[in-house]
């Protein structure tokens, strides 16, 4: 569990993320981006034992291996080569593009799955209602309309199987037209009876003045305390790619794969950054042990 | 000088000729409780929404409106003194989460969060919501989300609270604990509370004055008491709540006594007139009804909808037989919805069999099955693919060669609905929306129907047809199925009753039987002789074995 | 009020300008450009949206349209890559316009990640059917757009732009930091996609043909019925 992260300021968490995101994409370092990786596991394993990442499992293993190959079949470019198949020259400069690809894909996905456990639909929902209030009323709608939808489309689709009118079984035409048509009666349905819903609202004052957004969650000295770590620690590895560094040239001449001493410092800061969620537990339960 | 003063309202809608309020004046006092009823249509709706001006229909109003003596316009502020519930629980609800629901409203008027927070605690203090605050909107009960929408209407602090037909989609437990968290109100807090309501049973007690409406004007009004004793001379049987009814046609009408409206004052009246009942034999039609054929058998049926979640039916075993009239009845979640899916082969029994006619229902064709077997459900709305209640029947017909155009038109025709074939569906009012589906599934010619529901929302007038139509096909070899958790309907017209509870059907009996062995899950005026004669369940039967009262 | 939204614009104008300094450092993070492009556009539409004062049945009519999008998937289950998600958004656009179309599609892809789970394909799920409605309202008043073809040729062609804004990432992703390499590769990721694009248009096609006059119909009644027409009406009673 990763809970001290969760408990954080939802807008720490989405920077957080965000960050990790961006950084991802701007390295182009194979150890870099294995070690981010590895990490990445390890905080999915550290929160739900990767259960989250072991359904989104043969998504990654597939896109991954797409872009490993990818690269190298259609690309000869490169000195070094392993060998040649069908007359067409594999190198190794090639295969290293790839697999950063993969790599980078694979991790970006990694951070996603985790962002889906922490970043529920309510913090990201209050993050939009502190700047698009408007537009988060909507998308609260939204949310609120989905699961009301999905059920009335179980009772539609009950209703018309009952009159004869299914969705399986019968040729492409007949089913795509039946299920456009329980679609329409969503539609019609639907749209007859948002109305109350607008005059619930309105019979709530909505409109009747500016709206005040309440706050589910309070920024805490400890979440400024983590914005300004994870700024600095962010700004670091930034800093660090705008100069060069953690990027492996490929082209015309591949430089070697071991990191310069300044690029395990930029890697460390990255590294540091991305294990926050796991800082702060640990942190937490030191001082926890302390306290008791 | 009243709080809500009506003078000769006029309203007429936009597209329509002919006024839906008419000359309509009306006086409520602060603090009073009353309650507007009247068939469909009628204007409840139009009049309270005409108190609430951010909801206030487009179209022509003449007459005034004053609130404390001033007109509607120039009171704009005390149209936030006014809170509306409307009577669909689901569509009110504007969020996902019950908390961002509560304070919906008051983030509208731009409170900050600690004046936020102090109401929710207080109001969720009150109505004992706390295990709620977090759940999803979605996930609650249709009693559980009237009860969220009459809390984040509460939280805007209004001094008049207007519902229209608030109970109307609930299940009568929901209803009566909505009802009760009224009258607290009305009388803890002194709110003025006016509602519209079809089931009279339980609010005549409990209203200080109830107002009868009919096509735009006020009919009859005053206290409870008075307005049922008018209602009687003017022929306007159908609501009167079932012991009042039972003691007016028992007595003389001219007895100055109060009419008993509860249970408790309608024994003490029983009592004290030292009513003597005659012992009747059992029901012979019952008896011979019971040697009928079976059509449709279920054995040892379980059903769930997700391995994850727990089972809807369970070891469950039922039969239907030929020109029955098999009235399901349970809480809500108890399964009954289900059940009548699988009966239609909507959904199939993870185990067990269910068959029809001796055959599986599994090796039926779908669409035999469904020329077999008519399915309305709660909402006969989803039933209509078509703009028009004609263009949908002659689809049916088309579809089902099993009856001629012309036999359509004069199933319209029987149904009353002839003049309304042109129409939208979704305009139709809830009564007529049945009956053109029914006329829809019985140009299928079906075997059974199966109906969820049939009587939820419906005015009382609109019932007793449906009664009619239900009694007509059974006559005519019909056999009827259906879910209610309308008590006073299911005794009055099924011809067997099953209970069912946790997955099972636990009990099951012809009415008399049924409901006379139960305590809470009755008719009024059954609850009424309990005790002198279980076995009494309606007011006409109750009339037949007491004989009239002439003191 | 309206300073607060200039103040954002200029914010979100900012960013445009840092990503683009950034980028001209980093001549070929594509990808990375890409996504920032994606989003800074995303949200300076929703800092435009907030400036206008939209009533309750408007924000509920958007909803509902979004909402219906988003599961509109769900009878189709049994039939891959058939889904009228892009249809509805279509229709949106035809009958409420360009921005309620591009908000329309903007919500319907965001909210059904959040349902579903986020991906890195969020933006470009959103740009892309935000630009469907988009260009449905757009494109409607156009007179080739009155007629059958001009709508075919429409729905065809969105069921192919969908599948390549959604193959751009992808793309940008294989292609690295240092740009395109070989434009080669290209080909087997498109002719991958290409299948589910043709059944894609296919299908927008099929519904367009069968259920668009009706639902041009169905939406047009809704918006008489929910006074969007005569928007000066509001202040009558």
């Amino acid at each position: 569990m990763i809970q001290r992260f969760q408990a954080f300021h939802p807008a720490v968490c989405f920077f957080y993320y965000a960050g990790s995101v961006t950084v991802l994409m701007l390295l182009q370092h194979p150890v870099a981006l294995l070690a981010a990786l590895l990490l990445i596991v390890v905080i999915n394993a550290v929160h739900d034992r990767c259960k989250g990442l072991r359904q989104w499992l043969v998504m990654i293993i597939v896109t991954g291996f797409f872009l490993l190959i990818l690269n190298p079949l259609f690309n000869e470019r490169g000195q070094h080569v392993l060998f040649v198949l069908f007359d067409h020259r594999i190198t190794l400069e090639a295969v290293i593009k790839g697999g950063m690809s993969a790599l980078t894909i694979i991790a970006v996905f990694a951070v996603f799955v985790s962002y889906n456990e922490v970043m529920t639909p309510n913090k990201l929902l209050y993050l939009f209602a502190k700047f698009f209030p408007q537009f988060a009323v909507l998308l609260m709608l939204t949310l609120r309309f989905i699961p009301l939808m999905k059920r009335r489309l179980a009772d539609i689709s009950a209703v018309q199987q009952s009159k004869g009118v299914y969705v399986s079984g019968g040729n492409w035409r007949e089913r795509a037209k039946n299920g456009l048509l329980y679609v329409q009666v969503l539609l019609t349905y639907s749209l007859e009876e948002a109305i109350q819903t607008a005059d619930s609202m309105k019979a709530r004052e909505y409109g009747s003045s500016t709206r005040s957004t309440y706050e589910h969650f309070r920024m805490k000295g400890i979440d400024i305390i983590a914005f300004l770590l994870l700024g600095f620690f962010l700004a670091v590895s930034i800093a660090g790619r705008m100069q060069g560094h953690l990027y492996l040239t490929v082209y015309p001449v591949m430089d070697s794969l071991t990191l310069t001493g300044t690029e395990t410092v930029y890697l460390t800061a990255f590294l540091i950054y991305l294990s926050f969620p796991l800082l702060a537990e640990g942190g937490g339960m030191i001082r926890w042990r302390l306290l008791k | 000088m009243a709080l809500i003063e009506i003078n000769d309202v006029t309203f007429t809608y936009p597209q329509s000729s002919v006024p839906a309020l008419e000359q309509l004046s009306l006086r409520v006092e602060k603090g009073q409780f009353v309650v507007l009823f009247g068939p469909s249509g009628c204007g409840k709706s139009t009049l309270l929404r005409i108190l609430k001006n951010e909801i206030s229909p487009h179209g022509q109003l003449s007459g005034e409106v004053l609130f404390n003596g001033r007109s509607a316009g120039a009171a704009t502020d005390f149209s936030r003194e006014i809170g509306f519930v409307f009577q669909d629980p689901e569509n009110q609800v504007v969020a996902d989460e019950v908390l961002h629901e509560l304070v919906f409203g008051l983030e509208n008027i731009g409170l900050s969060t600690n004046d936020m927070r102090n109401r929710v605690a207080e109001i969720v203090d009150f109505m004992g919501a706390e295990p709620l605050l977090h759940r999803k909107t979605h996930d609650l009960s249709g009693g559980q989300k009237q009860q969220l929408n009459l809390a984040s209407v509460l939280l805007m602090q209004p001094g008049v609270l207007l519902l229209d037909e608030p109970t109307a989609q609930l299940d009568p437990v929901s209803a009566r604990e909505f009802l009760d968290m009224l009258v607290r109100l009305n009388e803890e807090f002194g709110m003025t509370i006016i509602m519209a309501e079809h089931r009279l049973d339980e609010v005549m007690a409990v209203a200080d004055r109830v107002v009868m409406m009919g096509n735009g004007r006020v009919l009859l009004e005053g206290a409870p008491s008075n307005v049922i004793r008018q209602m009687r001379t003017a022929g306007e049987r159908s609501y009167i709540p079932a012991i009042p009814s039972f003691y007016l046609q028992i007595t003389n009408a001219s007895q100055e006594i109060d009419i008993p409206l509860t249970v408790k004052t309608g024994r003490n009246w029983l009592q004290a007139a030292g009513m003597t009942i005659t012992n009747m034999p059992e029901s012979v039609a019952v008896k011979a009804k019971s040697q009928a054929k079976e059509i449709i058998k279920g054995k040892n049926l379980f059903f769930q909808y997700d391995t994850k979640e727990r089972a809807v039916l369970k070891e469950l075993d039922f039969s239907l037989s030929q020109g029955e009239l098999y009235a399901l009845l349970g809480g809500n979640g108890s399964g009954k919805s289900t059940l009548l899916q699988l009966v239609c082969g909507l959904q199939k029994a993870q185990r067990g069999k269910m068959s029809l006619h001796g055959k599986p229902l599994k090796s039926w064709k779908r669409q035999e099955l469904a020329k077999t077997i008519g399915y309305l459900p709660q909402n006969p709305k989803l039933f209509f693919l078509h703009d028009t209640v004609e263009k949908e029947l002659m689809h049916a017909v088309g579809q089902w060669q099993a009856i001629g155009r012309s036999e359509a038109e004069s199933l319209l025709e029987a149904l009353g609905i002839g003049d309304l074939r042109q129409k939208h569906p979704y305009d139709l009012s809830g009564g007529e929306l049945q009956k053109a589906a029914l006329a829809c599934l019985l140009a299928r010619k079906p075997e059974i129907l199966v109906l969820d529901e049939p009587t939820k929302g419906l005015d009382p007038v609109s019932k007793g047809q449906l009664a009619e139509m239900l009694a007509d096909l059974q006559q005519r070899g019909m056999t009827v199925m259906m879910a209610s958790h309308d008590v006073e309907f299911v005794a009055k017209h099924a011809t067997k009753c099953g209970m069912m509870f946790a997955g099972k059907i636990t009990a099951e009996a012809v009415p008399a039987a049924f409901f006379s062995g139960n305590f809470f899950y009755t008719t009024m005026i059954q609850r009424l002789f309990r005790g002198t004669a279980d076995n009494i369940l309606t007011t006409e039967e109750a009339v037949r074995r007491c004989g009239v009262i002439s003191e | 009020m309206r300073c607060h939204q200039r103040m954002k614009m200029i914010a979100l104008l900012l960013m445009l300008v840092l990503l683009v300094v950034l980028s001209i450092h980093w001549m070929t993070h594509y990808l990375w450009l890409s996504f920032g492009v994606v989003i800074t556009a995303v949200l300076v539409f929703l800092v435009r949206f907030e400036t206008k004062v939209i009533e309750a049945r408007e924000i509920v009519l958007l909803a509902v349209l979004a909402a219906i999008a988003a599961v509109s998937r769900i009878p189709f289950a049994s039939i891959p890559s058939v889904q009228p998600t892009t249809f509805v958004i279509m229709m949106a656009g035809f009958v409420f316009g360009a921005e309620s179309g591009l908000i329309v599609g903007i919500v319907a892809a965001l909210a059904s990640n959040m349902v579903l789970g986020q991906g890195p394909w969020t933006p470009w799920q959103m740009l892309a059917w935000g630009l469907v409605g988009l260009t449905a309202g757009l494109l409607r008043k156009r007179s080739f757009m009155k007629k059958t073809w001009g709508k075919v040729l429409f729905a065809l062609a969105w069921g192919f732009l969908f599948g390549w804004i959604m193959n751009i990432w992808g793309l940008l992703a294989f292609a690295g930091a240092d740009g395109f390499t070989d434009l080669t590769i290209f080909i087997p990721y498109f002719l991958g996609s290409a299948v589910f694009d043709m059944m894609h248009a296919v299908s927008n096609v099929f519904f367009f043909l069968v259920f668009g006059g009706l639902w041009l119909n169905i939406l047009q009644r809704f918006k008489t019925k929910y006074g969007l027409l005569d928007k000066c009406k509001g202040d009558s009673s």
